[in-house]
């Protein structure tokens, strides 16, 4: 019972988190903004594992799991994506030169939550990024080129190892994923620097459920994060999205997969179409729904 | 009655000085035969200099073939329309390298940003980004192997764009050059410039931190004359009825910059002010006026 209220306390500061970094939640504008625009054409998905010491170390069975995972939540999109006539093709590559980095966070999850939430720990959590993306670089065989352009050849921060992958996979998008050994009562799930236009864009994610990667993906990509938690489901009243869209993947990222889909509102803050539907306007904001 | 003409004589002129203070009628159809771009017809050569600075990110070669992808197939997309519109029109692309070798040129720009650089006090901010673009073009021609002292006729402004423009209008042999300046903002969003196309003391040229065709389209379309039928924070005037506009030609490049290419179009009245046609229906005349543009709107000319 314990586990189970560690792991609601995380994931309501990950909604917090969220709220603090739009003040509005009509975030289609995002759609365009940072490294990952319209979710269409080639993306590139890359991920980093590393160990920190408050989580357990990977296990090559905890990688393997945890790469199923993604691809199943890339292959969920890209059916849906084929299934309303979207050009997507993912890719999807993680770091092998060393199976995982050793890069302590720089402080407890829950307080980086927290602190996120406030907006006081964006700054280390960065640095801590650009710390693991250095050792990545330092290791990194790099492409040999043979045209007279400029390429990155020793990325020393994450926004230089994204550049990095940009080039050699010649892809506009990419989802840089640092993965982290989740257990049940130690979980984090944040998309950092998704409305900034300074630093660049990428996940942080303990989860290995594939749902939750559907949703972090779409996120990045411009999607409302719709999901609220209820405390105890009797008495709350629900928010206009889990009422009308409750299957969407924004509303309800712990449901299996088969049962989620990705609404014509989702569709379109990710760039799918290009009109809200009637009513979904309230969906913007969001808020408790009345009849 | 004598009494009451020079009342009726100072209120008229306090009349109409006050309705040139507040919406100035202008044929935005005079800035089409200015500076360097003029009618958009006949030989043209779009030339891009790509730029690195601290301010933005370093120029690598995904970045930089994307961005020639996308200026080809804004420069493809004018052509097409032109050919449409029985428009005799050749526009040829080209990018600045030197020995064959692609060097991005090193220059700060005269603040963090290009928007913050273009909106420091007006006139400061023009004479600043034109000693920028100056001191590419120098670099340019330096790197092209040539001197900047080359002579320019008279009439013409002395300065190593000018220079810079005469050169390049040798070697590719065509009537006019759109200069582009690229920086490489993957991630970040900031602006996007035209400089000096009305004016006849600086050569004009652009300065992209995009590489949307779009947004290139709409830029070189700007430079030989077509009036932006969006607001914007950069411009100091705008055009009064951009409402009426907007519902004319909603597909308009010049109103719509979100879209692909492939859904926009040139309307009639940017295709008058690029001197593709002559005559213009009346009832689109009223988008000649021109008013001081609304500082305090979000709606800047960035890329949302």
């Amino acid at each position: 019972m314990r586990n189970f209220y560690s792991i609601y306390l995380l994931i309501l500061l990950l909604s917090l988190s969220s709220c603090a970094t739009y003040k509005d939640t009509d975030n289609r504008w995002a759609m365009n903004a940072n490294v990952c625009k319209k979710l269409r054409g080639d993306v590139l998905v890359y991920a980093v594992f590393v160990d920190i010491k408050e989580l357990p170390n990977w296990e090559q069975k905890d990688v393997n799991r945890t790469i199923d995972s993604l691809k199943i939540a890339m292959d969920w999109i890209k059916e849906k994506a084929t299934k309303e006539e979207i050009p997507l093709n993912f890719r999807f590559e993680y770091f092998k030169k060393q199976q995982t980095i050793d890069k302590n966070f720089p402080e407890k999850l829950s307080n980086a939550l927290y602190n996120i939430n406030n907006g006081l720990g964006l700054d280390k959590i960065n640095k801590w990024s650009d710390n693991v993306s250095k050792l990545v670089g330092n290791m990194y065989d790099t492409k040999v080129w043979t045209d007279s352009f400029p390429h990155v050849t020793k990325p020393n921060n994450t926004e230089r190892l994204i550049a990095l992958l940009r080039d050699e996979y010649h892809t506009e998008n990419v989802v840089l994923f640092f993965m982290l050994n989740g257990e049940r009562s130690k979980q984090i799930s944040v998309s950092m620097n998704r409305a900034s236009n300074e630093n660049i864009e990428y996940e942080i994610n303990s989860f290995n459920y594939a749902s939750i990667f559907a949703f972090e993906i779409l996120n990045l990509f411009g999607a409302a994060n719709l999901y609220t938690p209820e405390v105890s489901g009797k008495g709350k009243s629900k928010t206009y999205a889990q009422y009308s869209i409750p299957n969407d993947v924004m509303v309800n990222p712990f449901s299996s997969l088969t049962e989620l889909e990705i609404s014509g509102f989702t569709q379109y803050m990710i760039g799918w179409n290009s009109e809200v539907k009637d009513g979904y306007e309230k969906l913007f904001r969001n808020r408790k729904y009345k009849k | 009655m004598r009494k009451f003409i020079p009342i009726l004589l100072v209120s008229i002129i306090v009349l109409a000085l006050s309705s040139c203070f507040l919406a100035k009628r202008v044929d935005t159809r005079w800035a089409m035969n200015r500076n360097e771009c003029k009618k958009l017809k006949g030989e043209v050569l779009v030339y891009t200099i790509f730029v690195d600075s601290k301010t933005s990110k370093p120029w690598v070669g995904y970045d930089i073939q994307s961005a020639v992808d996308s200026v080809q197939y804004a420069v493809d997309w004018i052509k097409e329309k032109a050919n449409a519109e029985g428009v005799p029109l050749n526009i040829q692309f080209d990018y600045y390298q030197s020995n064959k070798k692609f060097v991005p040129l090193k220059k700060e720009l005269p603040d963090k940003s290009l928007y913050k650089s273009f909106t420091l006090e007006v006139k400061d901010g023009t004479d600043k980004i034109n000693k920028w673009a100056n001191a590419l073009a120098k670099k340019v021609m330096v790197g092209m192997g040539s001197s900047a002292t080359e002579k320019l006729p008279p009439g013409i402004p002395k300065s190593n764009l000018s220079k810079l423009v005469s050169k390049l209008k040798k070697k590719y042999q065509v009537d006019c050059v759109v200069l582009l300046f690229m920086m490489n903002n993957y991630y970040i969003q900031d602006a996007y410039v035209t400089c000096n196309y009305g004016s006849d003391d600086e050569i004009e040229y652009g300065i992209n931190s995009y590489k949307d065709p779009s947004i290139i389209a709409q830029q070189i379309i700007t430079l030989f004359g077509a009036s932006p039928l969006q607001p914007s924070s950069l411009s100091k005037m705008q055009v009064q009825y951009l409402g009426f506009a907007q519902k004319e030609f909603p597909k308009d490049i010049m109103v719509d910059y979100k879209d692909p290419l492939s859904v926009l179009e040139i309307g009639a009245y940017t295709r008058y002010l690029i001197g593709w046609t002559n005559k213009i229906d009346p009832e689109y005349e009223k988008l000649f006026i021109m008013v001081k543009s609304n500082k305090n709107h979000k709606q800047i000319k960035m890329y949302k």
